[in-house]
């Protein structure tokens, strides 16, 4: 008679219970709370795929995936740039004290959203905020410039360069600091000039650590919510103009209790997100090729 | 031993999230207890107001009342899923108008509030109370709160700036006669580029727009309950504000209240003209104190002559929920405090609120000189108004109705700028279009809800 074995299985248990009681239990709940109309747990009715059926002719969904779209192009295009020209700035042994400006520049990451978005909220302000005086003083700018009325977008990937470009220049700084000398000595040897080491050395030595800082940037912009939540005092702003989908979501599930319609958003960010992770990996292999 | 096998460090962080735990613990969130009623507020004003009116209260009643101050996000969001899930709220609830309606969108049997239509018409309050300051609390027509407050609202205007000019307003019944009068005044003498003064506070946002709207009798809601964005006054009062704002000579100024530029605009004197609701003019006796012997109060003017004079800002309730089985005591812990003699002297007194109860309009404290707006009695000011304050109908749709009005209103603007059109003629006819799409729009968000198509059904 063949003796079963328990033990792994009684190992496995606390994880495997966890795993299904908050993981697996909570995404067939989804698929079935987005098949769904609801007020609040209690009141639900079967609607089928009507939630989704709305969604994709939901105007402010739309608005929504269109603003965050912009972000995440201003997070990685605007951004990225810049944390690298620091990273590569501040990794020069010819630059004295690199060690405070680096601490600088990462400073703004140990400020938690709320307070950046209160920061901001002052600074972009019309007649008193700082942006606006400072501009004025040196462009002439008009002093009502109405960053937080009509330049939502601007102001958000301004907020959020100031907060995380920082940030990303410390991957960039680690992956600079793991590029083989040898080659980029032997590069100039050649006749290389600056560029084309950049160009043709660095970059392909950082590419793994580059494709991972986008991938976690465009995560992060499409999880956006807190600093426009809070810079656009507890809305989206004119318009929507700061309306993300995250955003949406927590306004259709919390605001207005509509849980079905909320989850059905979830979904398709969910598979936006998979889909661009997917993207990600395939543009890095290839690169890698 | 046990104790000593970890590092300090690790110690240390135990000790740390022991006593973080102990914390929570002790200060989780006001449970409703057994041997006690709470009242929930969401304002240190009115929590101020009540601590006497309770403990007076509590001497002569069990089980005591005690007061409870919630940030006004957090007090809504506790209550609707309060409401949602079942988990315990308060005996007593204070709600703004922008948030209790969030509670109306479910089937009729969600609604977490106790129906006081009855209690109200028994104990005579209907015929106490100003009539509108029900209509926000209204739902289908059962009322779910006992009103707060009235919220007229008047015309602050810098009194020391305007007659140092040499203006008189004592003649401005519409707002094309005050602006006129104030025209001297909007001119760039200083040369920076800018009018050194704006006749009016006024940002074309949805909120704002709202005040205008409902003072012209449009309005974003309508009794049934159901949007009314293509009202013809909406699409005329919009294009009005559109070029007062935006036009080639803009005769107001962005100057957000309880922001930092809002009130730098106000104390540098550039902004001339503001609404005030009562309330608002506690808030600024608070915030402003500068401004104090600078200011009169007068009505608003009117979009014709002749028509109305005031308009309503803001909106409070006291609510019983529906899981609360203490509802007699509730309901006289509800009156004594909103509808006593004392809360509508200090209520006035200490936040400048007028009481919606109408036979204290005569107390003596309503006509005292008011050094703050140059000794003009402002409570009997907005008493004068009270009566006329145009009516509000909640609606879970009502936020929505909000921003998609904003939206026209931007959408209008952009248009009158690419075709270079500041006339009312030009713009009313786009603005009635663009509010038809909009409008369009709720109706299409509306019939999405089943829970109220169902209601429809069974009512019918």
């Amino acid at each position: 008679m063949k003796h079963r074995n328990w033990a792994p299985w009684l190992f496995l248990a606390p994880f495997l219970l966890l795993f299904t009681l908050f993981t697996v239990w909570p995404l067939i709940k989804a698929v079935t709370l987005a098949l769904q109309q609801t007020y609040g747990p209690d009141y639900t009715l079967w609607i089928g795929l009507e939630n989704f059926a709305y969604l994709f002719t939901d105007p402010l969904f739309w608005k929504a995936l269109t603003n965050t779209v912009i972000f995440a192009a201003g997070s990685i295009l605007i951004q990225l740039p810049i944390s690298l020209g620091l990273a590569l700035l501040l990794n020069r042994p010819d630059i004295r004290g690199r060690s405070i400006f680096r601490l600088i520049f990462f400073s703004p990451a140990l400020f938690g959203t709320v307070f950046v978005a209160i920061l901001f909220s002052l600074i972009f302000e019309k007649h008193t905020g700082l942006l606006n005086i400072a501009l004025n003083q040196f462009f002439g700018w008009p002093l009502d410039f109405p960053w937080l009325q009509e330049f939502v977008m601007p102001a958000l990937i301004l907020s959020a360069l100031w907060m995380y470009a920082g940030f990303n220049m410390i991957y960039f700084l680690a992956a600079l600091q793991s590029v083989d000398h040898s080659l980029l000595e032997a590069a100039k040897i050649d006749g290389a000039n600056a560029w084309q080491r950049f160009l043709n050395v660095t970059l392909p030595q950082i590419a793994p650590v580059a494709g991972f800082v986008v991938l976690l940037s465009l995560l992060g912009s499409f999880q956006l919510f807190e600093l426009p939540y809070l810079l656009l005092n507890q809305g989206a702003g004119p318009d929507n103009q700061g309306l993300t989908i995250v955003m949406y979501l927590f306004q259709t599930g919390f605001e207005t209790g509509d849980l079905g319609y909320a989850s059905a958003i979830g979904w398709v960010l969910a598979i936006v997100l998979v889909a661009l992770a997917i993207l990600q990996r395939r543009l890095a292999r290839r690169w890698e090729m | 031993m046990f104790w000593r096998s970890f590092p300090p460090p690790a110690r240390f962080l135990a000790i740390v999230a022991a006593g973080s735990l102990i914390l929570i613990l002790f200060r989780s969130a006001p449970e409703q207890t057994a041997d006690q009623m709470q009242l929930w507020t969401f304002a240190r004003n009115h929590m101020l107001l009540y601590e006497p009116l309770i403990k007076s209260w509590n001497r002569d009643h069990q089980p005591p009342l005690k007061a409870h101050l919630f940030s006004g996000p957090a007090l809504e969001r506790r209550v609707l899923s309060g409401f949602l899930s079942g988990t315990p709220t308060a005996s007593l609830i204070e709600f703004e108008r922008s948030a209790v309606n969030a509670t109306f969108l479910g089937p009729r049997e969600a609604i977490g509030w106790t129906d006081l239509t009855e209690p109200i018409k028994r104990d005579g309050l209907d015929e106490l109370i100003v009539e509108n300051s029900f209509a926000p609390w209204t739902h289908n027509g059962r009322i779910y709160g006992l009103p707060h407050d009235v919220h007229p609202v008047l015309l602050a205007y810098r009194a020391d700036i305007i007659e140092a000019a040499g203006i008189d307003l004592s003649q401005v019944e519409t707002w094309d006669d005050y602006f006129e009068a104030l025209r001297p005044l909007m001119q760039d003498r200083d040369g920076d580029g800018h009018p050194d003064h704006a006749a009016l506070s006024f940002r074309l946002s949805s909120g704002d727009i709202e005040n205008f709207l409902l003072q012209a009798g449009g309005g974003l809601i309508d009794v049934n309950g159901e949007p009314m964005l293509t009202s013809p006054i909406n699409a005329r009062v919009l294009a009005h504000l559109v070029i007062w704002s935006s036009g080639p000579a803009p005769v107001t100024i962005e100057a957000p209240e309880f922001s930092n530029s809002g009130n730098s605009l106000r104390l540098q004197g550039r902004v001339l003209g503001s609404l005030m609701p009562d309330w608002l003019a506690g808030v600024w006796k608070s915030d402003l104190p500068q401004l104090g012997g600078k200011l009169k109060l007068m009505p608003l003017p009117a979009w014709e002559k002749g028509g109305r004079r005031t308009t309503v800002m803001g909106g409070t309730m006291l609510g019983i929920p529906k899981a609360n089985d203490r509802f007699g005591e509730s309901w006289k812990a509800a009156k004594t405090l909103y509808l006593s003699e004392e809360t509508a002297v200090q209520q006035f007194l200490t936040t400048n609120i007028i009481t919606p109860v109408k036979q204290f309009w005569d107390l003596p404290v309503f006509s005292q000189p008011d050094p703050y707006f140059s000794g003009q009695a402002s409570g009997q000011l907005f008493i004068a108004q009270a009566p006329q304050t145009p009516p509000r109908h909640p609606s879970p749709y009502l936020q929505m109705a909000r921003s998609r009005v904003g939206e026209a209103a931007l959408a209008l603007r952009q248009y009158a700028r690419d075709q270079d059109a500041w006339t009312v003629e030009a713009l009313r006819p786009v603005a009635e279009e663009l509010l038809e799409q909009q409008q369009a729009r709720v109706v299409r968000e509306m019939s999405r809800n089943h829970f109220r198509r169902i209601q429809e059904v069974a009512d019918r």
